[in-house]
């Protein structure tokens, strides 16, 4: 049986013009609902300027909603304080820190650093999921892009959150290592029975990852359909060549475009 | 390996070279001492004062200068920017007056605090603090800017404190910038304390320079510029192995490019 | 009439006040003008020294030495950081005393140019000249050294002459140049004063010893106010002309 994991309700975001007179106030997202159940990978995809980062970020509380509600239940074995994983679409990975310590700093930020170093097996073991086994002492600098982003992604995931949210994550990445790293990402999510979402503007990656897709429109920032994405898993090269995805894409395209003639 | 070899060869046959002109220049145009000394002459006169303990006191005086205005007035900046990040109207307010002095030739203050605190020490520690001071303080305020929101946000999500947000992240994110800003303090720093010696000194190498020229020992000119070369170079070199132990972990591509 | 924004409003407040504390406390402490002259006797000062005439000679000398010994300095910089760009061996058989020269307090040498060039100008042009040539001259050759190499190959390809080759890489190093100019800009004026301070017969640098000698305060505020005004206007000029040249260049700052 499913268990909800997550209540986004009316979530509104107005940015008001100020207390100056003659600017208007600008509606970013209007009336923005759905839920998500455990376990599941949902993607976001829309046009810039939809709010689609925007929402990811009222989710994760990083900016006040203006109206409405997200509700996340509390996970039964999160013995940390977090509920939530960002991974934002830059690696934002500390310099001066080896892959490891960087995976490692939520426990330095919320134990100390004593913690951080006594669970590094626990990081080990994600390590090795996300393929970095044998990159634990390297430093950011030494790594490519790809590399850092799967660091990242450990990292948001090391205190096991509820939920993961990922704003963008492969957006700067070229498109041979991307297709990778979305092999990755699902085993990760396969292996971990993560709840993920994932906001990117490419209909092709939505769809290869999702078992649902959110499309969104602009002026304001709206949910216009959620497709259901049903193919099976786990997904290939060979998934991207079928029939059923094909419709999918197309279905998803003329959505987000009859939204822009509008 | 090779090629190395060739250029440290070309290294030493310039400098053999620079050397060789001075003393043909001297020799072919006979020129006095007063005018240009000779090389070995001014080598000379270099050990002489090496071993008779007037250079290490006159250094000692410029250094201790130099050590404590460059600690004060940096420390000072570091807070200051610090400060200034954390109110943008005040920032905007202060701004304009910081510019300007900051462009301000330091040492144009000098006068003016020789009259105030007298010959000694103090005018010339205050000078040193203020040269420090300028470039750390706007290198301190324009790193914090330009941190990449994304990693307040990181701690944000992690429920960070102010205080890890602080030294855990903003600090150590800026300390390249911090770091080019000191190397400018530093030199300005040095340049600061000579040039106060000349006008307020009683001691220090700026003074040895003004005596040599003074007592028309142009000897003892080109030793204390060499001496004043040295600790430029020291005091430099201290903060450039520190900022290699320290920023490990950033590639810099530039050379010096601060005056 | 242009609307000021509350912080330039502010700004503004900032000087008055601290204009009215510096008369306050000449009164409450009754200060001497041995110590701190007050405001007014400031300005009068500065109003006696403009219609005579005596700050526009010494400034206009301190000009010209500066626009000389920049003039040299920029000329030989670039030319010499051109060539050094190109000759690999040359700049790293160099690389050494660049270092020194760099980092050495160059003022130092005031005194002994003031020896062989005598209390006239050319000591303290020799002096702005060696001061902004290093970091013109560095900069010229970072700029020129980050030549992305698909431009060379660009070049190739369309046959380029060697002029339109140098005229690739002088524009693809003018951020860096400039940035190389402007703070060269900033130290010829410090080069001026200290070198004039050291031995000058006029200039700006002369009249602040002048005013140490004398104790005349309120000279040495109306001078380091000159000063400061002036330096304010030379990082604004080099700003304005860098704008102009660098319009496609998104300025860091």
């Amino acid at each position: 049986m499913m268990r909800t994991v997550m209540e986004v309700n009316n979530v509104t975001k107005i940015y008001s013009a100020g207390k100056k007179k003659g600017g208007s106030d600008l509606l970013v997202l209007s009336n923005v609902s759905f839920s998500i159940e455990q376990g599941e990978f949902v993607s976001v995809i829309g046009p810039s300027g939809c709010g689609k980062s925007t929402l990811l970020k009222l989710i994760s509380g990083l900016i006040p909603k203006t109206s409405g509600y997200v509700n996340i239940s509390p996970s039964p074995n999160n013995i940390e304080r977090n509920d939530i994983g960002f991974v934002f679409q830059d690696a934002v990975l500390l310099p001066w820190y080896t892959a490891l310590e960087n995976a490692s700093f939520p426990f330095e930020i919320m134990f100390g650093k004593k913690v951080a170093k006594e669970r590094r097996s626990e990081i080990e073991r994600l390590f090795a999921i996300a393929g970095l086994t044998g990159f634990e002492d390297a430093y950011p600098h030494e790594l490519s892009g790809g590399m850092k982003q799967r660091v990242s992604i450990v990292r948001a995931l090391s205190y096991d959150p509820q939920v993961l949210l990922m704003d963008e994550p492969f957006g700067a990445i070229d498109a041979i290592t991307r297709e990778s790293l979305n092999n990755v990402l699902l085993d990760i999510w396969s292996k971990t029975g993560k709840t993920i979402i994932f906001v990117t503007h490419d209909i092709a990656e939505a769809i290869y990852l999702s078992d649902r897709v959110i499309v969104m429109g602009r002026n304001p920032g709206r949910i216009i359909e959620t497709i259901h994405i049903p193919l099976d898993r786990p997904r290939n090269d060979d998934t991207k060549l079928s029939n059923e995805f094909y419709g999918l894409a197309k279905k998803a395209k003329s959505l987000l475009e009859l939204r822009d003639e509008a | 390996m090779k090629r190395n070899w060739r250029v440290y060869l070309l290294s030493i046959g310039i400098l053999i070279l620079i050397i060789g002109s001075w003393k043909f220049y001297i020799i072919k145009y006979d020129i006095s001492d007063y005018m240009l000394p000779s090389p070995e002459k001014v080598l000379f006169k270099f050990i002489e004062i090496l071993l008779d303990g007037t250079l290490l006191r006159h250094s000692f005086a410029t250094s201790m200068a130099i050590i404590l205005g460059f600690g004060i007035g940096s420390g000072l900046g570091f807070f200051g920017g610090n400060l200034l990040t954390k109110s943008r109207s005040v920032e905007k307010t202060i701004m304009p007056y910081v510019f300007i002095l900051q462009s301000t030739p330091k040492v144009a203050f000098i006068p003016l605090l020789v009259i105030w605190f007298g010959l000694g020490f103090a005018s010339k520690l205050i000078l040193v603090v203020l040269s420090a001071f300028f470039p750390v303080m706007l290198n301190t305020l324009m790193s914090f800017k330009s941190i990449d929101p994304s990693y307040f946000e990181l701690m944000n999500i992690l429920k960070a404190t102010k205080r890890q947000i602080v030294f855990k992240v903003k600090v150590p994110l800026s300390m390249p910038m911090i770091f080019a800003g000191l190397k400018v303090g530093m030199v300005q720093s040095v340049i600061g304390a000579i040039v106060s010696e000349w006008v307020s000194g009683q001691s220090g190498l700026g003074y040895l320079l003004v005596f040599g020229s003074t007592q028309f020992s142009s000897d003892l000119l080109m030793a204390g510029i060499f001496a004043t070369t040295f600790l430029g170079l020291f005091f430099y070199g201290i903060i450039a192995v520190v900022e290699n132990k320290v920023l490990f972990w950033h590639r810099t591509k530039q050379i010096v490019l601060e005056a | 009439m242009g609307k000021l924004k509350r912080e330039q409003i502010y700004t503004i407040l900032v000087l008055v006040s601290v204009v009215i504390m510096w008369k306050l406390s000449t009164i409450i402490f009754n200060l001497s003008a041995l110590v701190l002259p007050p405001p007014e006797k400031v300005l009068s000062r500065a109003m006696e020294l403009f219609k005579s005439g005596t700050v526009q000679k010494h400034l206009l000398v301190t000009m010209q030495e500066i626009l000389v010994g920049y003039g040299y300095g920029a000329v030989f910089g670039i030319l010499v950081g051109y060539i050094l760009s190109k000759a690999i061996v040359l700049e790293k058989a160099l690389a050494p005393y660049i270092l020194i020269f760099q980092t050495a307090p160059k003022i130092s040498l005031a005194p002994l140019f003031v020896l062989w060039f005598g209390l006239g100008m050319t000591s303290k042009v020799v002096l702005i000249a060696l001061v902004t040539f290093f970091p013109i001259m560095i900069n010229t050759i970072v700029g020129v050294r980050s030549t992305p190499k698909e431009y060379y190959e660009l070049l190739t390809i369309l046959k380029a002459t060697r002029i339109q080759r140098v005229k690739v890489e002088i524009n693809n190093a003018l951020p860096e140049m400039f940035s190389g100019l402007r703070i060269a800009l900033v130290l010829s004026l410090t080069s001026a004063i200290i070198g004039e301070m050291m031995g000058a017969k006029e200039g700006l640098g002369v009249l602040l010893l002048l005013g140490n000698e004398m104790y005349d305060l309120a000279l040495l505020f109306v001078v380091i106010i000159v000063i400061s005004l002036m330096s304010l206007f030379l990082d604004v000029f080099m700003e304005l002309i860098q704008k102009k040249f660098l319009s496609w260049h998104q300025l860091g700052d």
